[in-house]
């Protein structure tokens, strides 16, 4: 485990630290691909078979693509959590060999595309604001045998459109240098088509003809944001490093909710470290 | 500026972890009464049978609720619980918690009517087959599968296995033994039931409920099952055999066996178990099932107290004596008359 360690840190981080620091070229194309790791805390309560909340914090990582043009800032992203969340009875009840506990397995994830413009009108030296759109699919499932025919309890969303807004403030050196970036993002639907189960929470195997991904997207409906409503807030504070990579801390806050068939809400923080590697 | 921009972000990371308890509903209590009130709630909204079975579900509450209270031990608790469930008289109505289930079981009110020991001593012999999970076995000119749980799947191929098996000795019929079959997938019945029809067939009827109200029904779905026109099918007369212990799954088969007009169902009426069984939690942590759905025969017959048989049987006490199975017997008699 050293070794491997090691390896990363002398291969991937490395770099990074030791070479000597480069003037930021800020508006200029700039390719870089992301890696990003870090830990969620979820909670989630879907009425349909908890009435209490499952939480639990796991393990997160990203990967995205971003192409950072004068005006403008474009990303791919995959980010996803693997893990596991449990009610407070999970921990203090003691469970046989027979009576599977209140604990599910747990699979989010996020694919998407964004695109910011830069509003160069309103812009600063130290400040920049940026508008756009997003278009993702998402998806939060949880497992657990527990719940019988029930097994697999889930959100999914197609997102073709959502709006995020951003705000970037830099920290210049006298000389010029940027040093840090804070930047904060809010994103939201505007549409989006959401699939949940069905009100008894079971896949429709009585009809061996039905199939279980046909039916979950029949059962789907188109929504606006008042219909699921999703707010992601991000705090990011950006460094330099040399030959224009890029350091990111970042804390996202991530909630929704969905009425149909009944209420399910679920919310995450997401804190994560990143290296963006200047293409 | 600076400093209001670090006001504000420090702000929201202290803050963030606190956001959503705006928006987020609050725990259901975890309480007896409360966890009691949330059973009796939660399956008013979405139990499927209340009609077909009768029940007055608001009588069983003011039955019931006087017995719980701020002080109920957990023991006490479940035991209320259990007993409210079990006026619902449904296999696929049970409480889970670490130290029981509670369940109700409609065969041990009536004649088992089924021994494997019996069948297995005097009709399968030492040297039967286990095909897959098919137990099968030829005598007399008849084929005969025992098949105990939808649980445990079928092949197709072992389908095949079996069906060749009867062909090449030339059975004049076959016996489909079920008894004590007590569900699992209905998709392992089926694949028998499509080696007994020649053509597209409506097996049974079946309903949702989608809404919490007593009348927020989904319209009725009829299924249809294909011939399996690849494969071969049984040969002769077949028969089926049931008990009381036939259930969920094993009603399902049944049902479409009483679809198909030339297989007979001899024995017992099934246990039923119509209705799909779906779940939810409790606030104290426990587990509860329950009927979601509405099956029905072809005909419109709700068969969650059973399937009845086309001829009614049991088993005869001086048979078992005799080692001999009643059921196999008449259908042994019917297959070669």
């Amino acid at each position: 485990m050293r070794n491997i360690l090691l390896i990363i840190f002398c291969f991937w981080i490395g770099p990074y630290l030791t070479q000597a620091q480069d003037v930021p070229a800020a508006k200029s194309n700039h390719p870089y691909l992301g890696l990003t790791l870090g830990l969620a805390s979820i909670k989630v309560k879907d009425d349909l078979v908890m009435p209490v909340r499952y939480r639990g914090t796991n393990f997160n990582f990203k990967l995205n693509y971003i192409k950072s043009k004068p005006l403008s800032i474009q990303e791919v992203y995959i980010n996803g959590v693997i893990g596991g969340v449990k009610t407070k009875q999970a921990n203090v009840d003691n469970f046989g060999s027979r009576f599977i506990e209140p604990r599910a397995q747990l699979y989010w994830a996020d694919i998407g595309y964004n695109y910011l413009h830069e509003f160069s009108v309103i812009n600063s030296e130290q400040y920049r604001f940026f508008m756009g759109g997003n278009a993702y699919i998402f998806g939060n499932v949880r497992y657990n045998e527990r719940w019988d025919n029930s097994v697999i309890n889930y959100e999914g969303a197609l997102v073709p459109l959502s709006w995020t807004g951003r705000v970037e403030r830099s920290i210049i050196t006298k000389k010029k240098e940027k040093l840090l970036t804070f930047s904060y993002s809010l994103n939201f639907p505007i549409l989006a088509f959401v699939i949940r189960p069905e009100f008894s929470g079971v896949p429709d195997f009585l009809d061996h003809e039905a199939s279980f991904l046909s039916d979950m997207f029949q059962r789907g409906s188109w929504e606006s944001f008042w219909g699921f409503p999703r707010i992601k807030s991000t705090l990011d504070l950006t460094m330099q490093l040399s030959a224009n990579n890029l350091m990111k801390f970042t804390y996202t806050w991530d909630y929704y909710s969905y009425q149909d068939p009944v209420r399910t809400q679920s919310a995450g923080h997401f804190f994560t470290f990143t290296l963006l590697t200047h293409l | 500026m600076r400093v209001l921009f670090i006001i504000f972000a420090t702000a929201l990371i202290l803050i963030g972890p606190g956001c959503e308890e705006v928006f987020f509903e609050k725990d259901a209590a975890n309480d007896p009464e409360n966890s009691f009130d949330f059973l009796w709630t939660t399956l008013s909204e979405r139990y499927s049978l209340f009609e077909f079975k009768q029940i007055n579900w608001d009588s069983v509450y003011a039955v019931y609720r006087p017995r719980v209270n701020a002080g109920t031990s957990d023991a006490q608790l479940f035991e209320v619980m259990a007993e409210m469930l079990n006026t619902l008289k449904d296999g696929h109505v049970n409480l889970r918690s670490q130290f029981d289930i509670s369940r109700y079981f409609p065969y041990l009110e009536v004649a088992p009517n089924f021994s494997f020991d019996l069948v297995e001593r005097n009709y399968l012999g030492a040297d039967y087959r286990f095909t897959g999970f098919l137990l099968n076995q030829v005598f007399d000119s008849v084929g005969y599968i025992y098949y105990g749980s939808f649980q445990s799947s079928v092949k197709d191929w072992e389908l095949d296995t079996v069906i060749n098996r009867f062909n090449h000795e030339r059975v004049k019929g076959v016996i489909i033994d079920i008894r004590d079959n007590e569900g699992g997938n209905p998709e392992n019945g089926l694949k028998l039931a499509a080696r007994l029809i020649d053509q597209r067939t409506h097996i049974y009827t079946s309903q949702k409920k989608f809404g919490p109200g007593p009348a927020d029904f989904a319209p009725a779905e009829n299924i249809f099952l294909d011939p399996n026109t690849d494969s071969p099918h049984f040969p002769g007369q077949v028969i089926v055999l049931t008990n009381r212990k036939v259930y969920s799954a094993g009603s399902y088969f049944s049902a479409s066996i009483k679809a198909i007009p030339d297989v007979m169902i001899v024995g017992d009426t099934t246990g039923g178990g119509s209705g799909v069984p779906a779940g939810f939690d409790l606030p104290n942590g426990w587990y509860c099932n329950y009927s979601s759905t509405i099956g029905t025969l072809t005909d419109g017959f709700n068969f969650e107290a059973g399937v009845p048989p086309d001829v009614y049987l049991q088993l005869d006490t001086v048979d078992i004596l005799n080692g001999v199975d009643t059921y196999i017997e008449y259908a042994k008699t019917e297959i070669l008359n």
